[in-house]
């Protein structure tokens, strides 16, 4: 998958830059008639929300792209939250350190040691206290690997990302929220970097992920999130979603058309049913090898799933 | 500038929608006076209670966490954002950098000259922020900047310069015969003029998270406790609400209807209160 010529080189400064912004396209025109018959498709599954015993916060349920990643990919994992605490790994650890990485070179354009500004930048952050004692624990060698791999990726993010023009509204983590069903469902999520002051004549925002590690096809399907949450909560939806990947340079752009959409929300519906303890055709089969040796509860037919019945007709083709 | 930004600048230095006369704040407060003397008779032993935004919604939505006691303060860069990101968003205003993103640096390194120079600490954090690290140092500039951006793209500041106060010390009201009761409110910018009598004209409160259900009664408190705290106990006409996150921008008109809405907020956060601390806390009951 994504085969690369010896030729191949990683975008850098203005290329990135211009890759990022998808120079020459025409930022598409808004759709709010589009945007409310997403909106639409996502609650016409959820009329029978209520009557769904599903994992709820506080008298809603809360989703997000990890929650959906996992729902979706074995039905067992709808009670994953009883298999314990999450395990910190060293790949892990260094996603956590280059995201708190990116995060400075974006705001101050540069960095010192990058273990020593990452571990700092991950305590002020005040979220990560377990992650930062877990590193604080690491055996001399597991410590040297993280490190190794810390700097190695972080000196080519400091030698490829392009500063950006402050008018952009470059910002950092932003969270994003989405309220669906009268408040009884909120998509949430928080992306790495969010570029474009926001308006709502036309898409003016581009969300970039940035990721340490492997390309992964479900990768894409964490962007389509985002550009769902965002089309949700603002007048339009991004132009552009973006992964970045900072092991290799490489970055995955896609233009955010009606169809990303319309195919994010079909997915998004199907895990919060799931996610919500809905019945449903998953049930039967496709567990996942951690899971299948799991005792399974009977299953009861539910109401009909209609995730493949929008309410409006969705043009083909055409940019969001 | 977009039709939708302007139309919410418009809105903000609009005359009044509602007319509010003293009489009409003198019924509100004296209901508010009797509510809380008698929702708080059952406090136990004069233990003081401060009534804010983040009281009514835990009130409402999470009583159970009501009584619990409060984490031991220590700096966070959370706790920066908000006077950070205000500052940020004045300084874009007065023309002096091209976006919250430029402005950050500079106005923290000014807060911690002066700090250094003086001695006073306007902002409170200027000793933490300069004792950071240039990796945590990074994160409190990045937190300030992503809370200030959408404030920046909300309304066209350049437009209400000389009209606009950010921040600024909270608004308090203690209820008179209750000693241990104290209403806290704050508002993120107050917008003054617009050719009203009325003073700040409108309020705006940014709140993290979506609106609940009871979002008008938390803007309408907004405008109770600067009523009454202000010296000539006048009512703004509006507060405008921001839920960046959620992108939504709510307003409320404030007329009697409204601040008293608000007084039956409170009054049923002191007795939810006043209950948990008579039983305690659910955790400490299972």
């Amino acid at each position: 998958m994504w085969p690369r010529g010896p030729e191949w080189r990683p975008l850098s400064g203005a290329a990135l830059l211009e890759r990022l912004r998808v120079t020459g396209r025409a930022r598409p025109a808004a759709d709010p008639a589009f945007a409310a018959g997403l909106r639409g498709l996502l609650e016409s599954g959820l009329p029978d929300l209520a009557e769904w015993a599903g994992p709820a916060d506080d008298g809603r349920l809360v989703v997000t792209k990890d929650q959906l990643t996992r729902v979706l990919a074995c039905p067992g994992h709808r009670t994953m939250s009883r298999f314990g605490e999450r395990t910190f790994t060293v790949p892990m650890a260094c996603g956590a350190l280059v995201d708190a990485l990116f995060r400075q070179i974006v705001t101050v354009g540069s960095m010192g040691d990058p273990l020593v500004d990452a571990l700092d930048g991950l305590a002020a952050d005040g979220r990560q206290a377990a992650l930062v004692s877990w590193i604080g624990d690491l055996a001399p060698s597991d410590l040297a690997e993280l490190r190794a791999e810390v700097e190695r990726q972080a000196e080519g993010l400091v030698r490829r990302w392009p500063p950006l023009d402050p008018v952009w509204l470059p910002r950092t983590q932003e969270p994003m929220r989405a309220v669906l069903a009268g408040g009884t469902i909120e998509l949430s999520s928080r992306v790495d970097l969010a570029i474009g002051r926001p308006a709502e004549d036309h898409a003016s925002v581009a969300i970039v992920e940035v990721k340490s590690g492997a390309r992964r096809p479900t990768h894409r399907d964490d962007l389509r999130f985002y550009a769902l949450v965002e089309t949700l909560r603002s007048p339009a939806p991004p132009f552009a979603v973006a992964t970045y990947y900072t092991r290799t340079g490489e970055v995955d752009v896609e233009s955010v058309t009606h169809d990303v959409l319309v195919e994010a929300a079909r997915r998004c519906l199907t895990g919060i049913r799931a996610l919500a303890g809905a019945p449903s055709e998953a049930d039967t089969g496709g567990w996942c090898s951690a899971c299948s040796v799991l005792p399974r509860a009977s299953t009861t037919a539910g109401p009909t799933v209609a995730v493949d019945a929008a309410v409006v007709p969705f043009p083909r083709g055409q940019a969001a | 500038m977009t039709t939708r930004v302007r139309a919410a600048t418009a809105g903000l230095v609009a005359a009044p929608v509602h007319e509010l006369d003293g009489d009409a704040v003198e019924r509100v407060r004296s209901r508010l006076e009797a509510g809380v003397a008698d929702a708080a008779a059952g406090l136990s032993g004069g233990q003081p209670l401060e009534v804010g935004l983040p009281l009514l919604r835990r009130a409402r939505y999470r009583p159970e966490l009501l009584g619990l006691p409060d984490e031991p303060f220590a700096w966070k860069s959370v706790f920066v954002r908000r006077s950070l990101g205000l500052e940020i968003v004045r300084a874009c205003m007065e023309g002096r950098y091209r976006g919250p993103a430029a402005a950050a640096g500079p106005v923290v390194d000014h807060a911690v000259e002066e700090w250094r120079r003086t001695g006073w600490r306007t902002v409170h954090w200027e000793p933490w922020v300069a004792g950071l690290g240039a990796g945590a140092r990074s994160v409190v500039l990045a937190d300030a900047v992503t809370w200030a951006s959408p404030l920046w793209a909300a309304f066209d500041w350049p437009d209400l310069r000389g009209k606009v106060e950010f921040g600024g010390v909270d608004d308090r009201w203690s209820c008179p015969g209750v000693d241990s009761v104290h209403l806290k409110g704050r508002s993120e910018v107050r917008i003054h003029g617009g050719g009203s009598p009325r003073s700040p004209v409108s309020l705006v409160s940014v709140a993290s998270g979506r609106p609940g259900d009871g979002w008008r009664d938390e803007l309408a408190y907004v405008a109770l406790v600067a009523t009454l705290s202000a010296a000539e106990r006048m009512a703004p006409a509006r507060v405008v609400g921001l839920w960046p996150d959620a992108g939504f921008r709510l307003a409320v008109e404030v007329d009697e209807g409204m601040l008293t809405s608000a007084v039956d907020r409170v009054v049923d956060a002191v007795a939810v209160t006043a209950d948990v601390r008579a039983t305690g806390p659910a955790t400490e009951v299972a």
